[in-house]
């Protein structure tokens, strides 16, 4: 497995200088494998420039220009550098063209001497590492290394095939005689030693309040909330600064979130790790959000700026069946009609408490207000019914969501929601939902490879494969 | 329809019917079993089409053997959903 260039998601490019430019040329005289080493660290030295500068020309993303100048006290959230692994390679067709494997002592030590690649470890039978591998070609040993994935990527490139470089992978605890539950971790440290450190979220030099912060390692996350100062301090049991896998905040609004996998953490109680978010207004098509009001990028893809004005949802019903909808925000002030099934034998009215927030967000791209500020929803001027069925949503009570859209006479039902198995009572209540002239648009599957009730139910759905997942969207009953 | 599994403990049970009368008919005989406790039915009020018990899994496994017969009734578990996108 070779390491690719993944410009689109780290901050900033890795430095790079060349590798192995100290072997000197008595040292490379001496036999052919060494000469190898020295054109392979020559090749890499002009190949990872080149790489660079193309990632850094092509790393214009309001993501990657989350920068805040590093202060006294303070890092910047960056990628720390990859760990790798590398060895020559034994490859028998070559040995016989007369192409020995190239020495482990000179790749060694080719690799120490160059100022962007640190040796850290080298595994692997420990006499063919010492002695043995001293004279001998190739040796069947190990180094572990760190360095940028540019590096990684031209060594391997300009080895020609002489060199393995591979990531060194994380591995996960899979008992295959004990699954682990989803919500259960039977393996959850909440003792010993444990990564904390200290997040400042910031924009436009002042801190991001309400901001969520996620650190990943091989366990459960960590996750805080940014206070008033921008500021949330994360623990991760059984975790170290080198071992955390991926960063990722969320601010609550107006700018864009921050993502950086083998992120470069301060666990110092006298260094802060800055966090710089990039407004969304930054991005060039969306100048003056949320002052000025925005065409989506999901709207202008479906064309919505070219449908005719008048087309706005007028004297369509639409019934939303999600967790609710928070008719308080002011884009959604307009939906006045609900029935929260969840809490029926007490108060249907509570539809307008949305614990999730993901019905909200589903009214607002449907019917969000025309309003001068913000995004306008697809259809300003529909009716709007809400259905809230979760945080706990179950068949019969989606059944039962469907009834009050027949009841309703709702013309259109937004169904982003599935389960696992599918149900000849909800097909059944489908087929009635179809009857009385109702379209429904089921999503299906995000991420999954398989598509999920209701969806799978029906026979006419076109699965769209692209990206290796299934996307469905169910639009005719 | 899957066959359901029975075990100790409780569960809710979607009981449906094509035939609204033949779901109306269970519904009055399932008041007399004290097994069967009817949380709710869907549908119009003269003519629901879904009900939902809560009954031990052993018996809506027995349920399941004797609606089989028929054809006219059939039982399913009230699974759970959930969002995409959400938790």
């Amino acid at each position: 497995m070779s390491p690719k260039n993944e410009p689109g998601r780290s901050g900033a490019s890795e430095p790079t200088a060349a590798v192995g430019t100290s072997v000197t040329a008595k040292e490379a005289a001496k036999d052919s494998s060494k000469d190898a080493a020295k054109d392979v660290s020559k090749d890499v030295s002009r190949d990872v420039s080149k790489d660079t500068s193309t990632a850094s020309r092509e790393a214009v993303t309001p993501r990657e220009n989350a920068t805040t100048e590093s202060k006294s006290g303070q890092r910047e959230i960056k990628k720390r550098k990859g760990q790798f692994l590398i060895a020559p390679r034994q490859n028998p067709t070559l040995q016989m063209m007369g192409i020995a494997p190239l020495q482990f002592s000179v790749l060694e030590q080719a690799l120490r001497d160059s100022p962007d690649i640190e040796v850290i470890d080298r595994v692997g039978p420990k006499q063919a590492i010492g002695a043995f591998a001293a004279g001998m070609p190739g040796g069947g040993g190990v180094l572990v290394a760190r360095m940028a994935e540019e590096k990684a990527s031209a060594l391997a490139l300009q080895s020609q095939g002489q060199l393995i470089v591979e990531r060194d992978q994380s591995l996960q605890l899979l008992d295959v005689n004990y699954p682990q539950s989803e919500l259960v971790s039977y393996s959850l440290p909440t003792t010993g030693s444990a990564l904390t450190a200290e997040f400042l979220v910031v924009a436009q030099d002042k801190p991001v309040e309400g901001a969520e912060v996620y650190l990943f390692g091989s366990l459960l996350p960590a996750h805080g909330v940014t206070d008033a100062n921008g500021r949330a301090r994360l623990t991760l049991f059984g975790e170290s600064a080198s071992s955390v896998r991926r960063l990722y905040v969320k601010p609550r609004m107006d700018y864009w979130s921050f993502y950086q996998e083998q992120p470069d953490i301060s666990d110092s109680d006298s260094e802060i790790n800055v966090i710089g978010l990039r407004a969304l207004s930054d991005w060039p098509s969306l100048a003056n959000f949320p002052k000025q009001q925005q065409l989506s990028w999901g709207q202008k893809a479906m064309r919505l700026d070219q449908l005719p004005p008048h087309f706005r949802g007028q004297g369509i019903r639409v019934a939303v069946v999600d967790s609710g909808a928070a008719n308080q925000h002011q884009d959604l002030t307009n939906i006045k009609n609900g029935y929260d099934i969840i809490n029926k034998q007490r108060d249907t009215t509570t539809w307008t408490i949305d614990s999730l927030s993901h019905g909200s967000h589903c009214a607002g791209i449907i019917a969000g207000l025309d309003s001068a500020v913000g995004i306008r929803g697809f259809a300003p001027d529909a009716e709007i019914h809400v259905c809230k069925l979760f945080p706990g949503g179950q068949i019969s009570q989606l059944i039962d969501a469907l009834e009050y859209c027949i009841d309703k006479q709702v013309d259109v039902v937004n169904l982003s929601l599935g389960g696992a198995e599918p149900s000849e009572a909800l097909e059944q209540q489908l087929s009635r939902v179809r009857q009385a002239g109702i379209t429904a648009g089921i999503g299906c599957c995000r991420h999954r490879t398989v598509a999920r009730v209701p969806c799978r139910q029906l026979s006419h759905a076109k699965p769209d494969t692209a990206d290796g997942c299934q996307r469905i969207l169910c639009s005719a009953l | 329809m899957s066959t359901l599994e029975g075990g100790p403990g409780r569960g809710r049970y979607l009981i449906i019917a094509h035939d609204s009368h033949r779901l109306q008919g269970f519904i009055v005989e399932a008041k007399n079993d004290p097994e069967l406790h009817l949380i709710e039915t869907i549908g119009p009020a003269s003519a629901p089409h879904t009900a939902v018990f809560e009954m031990a899994h052993t018996k809506a496994v027995a349920l399941q053997q004797g609606f089989h017969a028929s054809g006219a009734l059939k039982i399913e578990p009230d699974r759970p959903l959930s969002l995409f996108g959400g938790p």
